[in-house]
């Protein structure tokens, strides 16, 4: 009697866990004016695929309807939201603000080979300004926080600095490709040999090399600006410091840090993009970014920013972090038994209803028994 | 040791095997003594409290998991096995020992035509990577069989399980025990320097430093290690 893999039963003691956590984090979503918004689980492929690179696009779970379409299960929730907010919200007055709790599903979820799990994350649809893109990102440092993380940081990037280095370089489209592939790879000694034979001049092949390991406080953008010289990347260096600065403002500087080095896995982004690490994970917890021409691919044009995080990485890094801080205080539980006698019952029926009032957990039984609960007395 | 001074240690996820003698001598050649490995193959996990590391040893097939997943830094694993199953880790460093290749072989007496040529019916192919196996013969255009094997490959041809095997080869020496010959290379590969997404970040001073002490004493050694 076994589950197709990758998928869990969730036990009462760890659904305790996760429901804290969300209540957590959409307590702090709904704060910051947030509303949430339910997609189904499983819609066209079609329309999910819009929102998927090529590698995405393989792993999302597909089946075919008795009409014969191709359905498949959400990767991710982005997708789906930005076909609501450009099919059935577009009239809305902008921005919208939404928030999602949901379970999403992949053949491969790369660490321990899970195949469903959850995240929760926000949406800010209709503005592109560096103040949203500051607001989503102090905003997933504060659910981080109110989740009961303490150490973790958030790394922000910008998708077009790494393209605006590729455009400049002079060198045939399929070196690019191969430089652009040994990146994304996180090959470097592969890199390092592709540079080796490419006809392309040694700063430039230097810092194409040093890139990933940028990473720091304003002075990693001092350092950058000295050497890049493309307008695409002086433009994305410009927006990340801008959104710096207002994170500052934020007073969250501490957890911030600018990284030119982080890749993300999906096609939509376009602007800034940002990942959370903590140190007892060896990815992500969570990550975003702006993602400005999603909307259009579902027929209207919509600048949006967001990000999601992965509640079962975050339950994780929590618990190594400190085992008792998803511990939940709940009311005392108590067992009431009657001794299978019709008086004593009525009698308990009076006393539960009363206990239950008070906000105490009541189970009533014929006779008693031992499951490590207490003993009420009659 | 517990949790909490847990991410204060390097942890460097070692292979056994073939490359676990080379990998205990890089480490010791930059400083960080191991007692010749003496001791520690049997307890799979060391620390060295001065440097602060913790040196953990897996099979050469987990290695890329554990350092994947975080549970190591750093690793060191074959770059046969980095090929077969895509990992989300960063290569930073070709090590340059453990230097084999991935093959194609037969039995004896034959040629690459006669090899690759289908006659009228799909050739059968044994190997342990059935990823690379696949890949190449895909890119060749022949259309082929593959049985996934554990070990011991060059049977297969001998007893009518294959027509070819795909396998690493480093002196040729089992293949021709066997009476086989290579009729092509695939790819030439050797040990590689891995490292988790995060810790390249959360501990890059650390990763850099080491990855650098390695690099520049392979530049120097690399005629002699290539002998490991």
């Amino acid at each position: 009697m076994n589950i197709p893999k990758g998928l869990n039963d969730l036990l009462p003691g760890e659904v305790l866990k996760r429901r804290l956590l969300e209540s957590r984090i959409s307590k702090i979503f709904t704060q910051w004016g947030y509303q949430e918004i339910i997609t189904p689980t499983f819609e066209f492929y079609e329309i999910l695929a819009k929102g998927a690179g090529s590698m995405m696009q393989k792993e999302m779970i597909k089946f075919f309807d008795r009409e014969g379409n191709i359905i498949a299960f959400r990767p991710e929730m982005t997708t789906s939201i930005a076909r609501v907010a450009s099919t059935k919200m577009q009239l809305e007055p902008k921005p919208s603000r939404l928030y999602y709790i949901g379970n999403v599903f992949r053949y491969d979820d790369k660490v321990g080979n899970q195949r469903e799990f959850c995240q929760a994350g926000v949406e800010l649809i209709g503005v592109n300004s560096k103040e949203a893109d500051a607001e989503v990102i102090a905003l997933a440092v504060e659910s981080l926080k109110n989740s009961g993380l303490r150490k973790f940081f958030i790394d922000i990037g910008h998708i077009n600095l790494f393209n605006g280095i590729m455009q400049s370089i002079k060198v045939e489209e399929k070196r690019k490709q191969e430089i652009k592939e040994a990146i994304l790879n996180k090959n470097f000694v592969l890199l390092e040999k592709i540079l080796y034979f490419s006809d392309i001049k040694d700063d430039e092949k230097e810092f194409i090399l040093k890139m990933p390991t940028l990473r720091g406080k304003e002075e990693v953008l001092e350092e950058v600006e000295k050497i890049i010289n493309n307008e695409l990347s002086i433009s994305a260096l410009k927006e990340i410091k801008g959104v710096y600065n207002l994170l500052r403002n934020y007073g969250l500087e501490e957890y911030i840090l600018i990284d030119l080095g982080i890749i993300r896995d999906f096609d939509y982004y376009t602007g800034i993009i940002f990942e959370g690490y903590t140190d007892y994970l060896g990815f992500p917890v969570c990550g975003g970014g702006r993602y400005d021409n999603l909307c259009s691919k579902f027929g209207e044009n919509i600048p949006s920013t967001g990000f999601a995080i992965g509640l079962e990485k975050l339950i994780t890094a929590l618990e190594k972090e400190d085992i008792h801080s998803l511990n939940l205080e709940r009311p005392e539980q108590y067992l009431l038994y009657y001794q299978n006698n019709e008086d004593n019952f009525k009698k308990a029926l009076v006393v539960a209803k009363n206990l239950r009032k008070k906000g105490l957990i009541v189970e009533l039984e014929a006779e008693k028994v031992c499951r490590g609960v207490k003993i009420y007395s009659l | 040791m517990n949790r909490e001074n847990d991410t204060d240690y390097l942890v460097i996820a070692l292979p056994s095997g073939k490359l676990f003698k080379p990998s205990i001598q890089l480490f010791e050649s930059i400083g960080i003594n191991l007692k010749g490995g003496k001791g520690i193959s049997r307890k799979l996990t060391f620390f060295d409290q001065r440097e602060k590391i913790k040196f953990i040893i897996t099979r050469p097939k987990d290695n890329p998991t554990y350092v994947e997943c975080g549970a190591a830094d750093i690793g060191i694993v074959g770059e046969d096995v980095l090929l077969e199953e895509k990992k989300d880790i960063y290569r930073l460093l070709d090590l340059k020992f453990g230097k084999c290749k991935m093959v194609v072989a037969a039995l004896e007496g034959g040629k690459q035509e006669k090899y690759y040529k289908n006659n009228g019916h799909r050739l059968k192919v044994a190997t342990k990577y059935p990823h690379i196996a696949g890949e190449y013969f895909n890119k060749k255009g022949i259309y082929v069989e593959l049985t996934k094997l554990y070990g011991s490959v060059e049977l297969a041809p001998q007893v009518g399980l294959a027509d070819m095997i795909v396998d690493i080869v480093s002196t040729g020496r089992t293949l021709e025990e066997n009476k086989l010959t290579i009729i092509d290379e695939i790819i030439p590969l050797s040990a590689q320097l891995i490292v988790n997404r995060i810790s390249y970040k959360t501990k890059h001073k650390r990763v850099i430093d080491l990855s650098q002490d390695i690099k520049k004493f392979i530049s120097l050694e690399s005629d002699k290690i290539a002998e490991w």
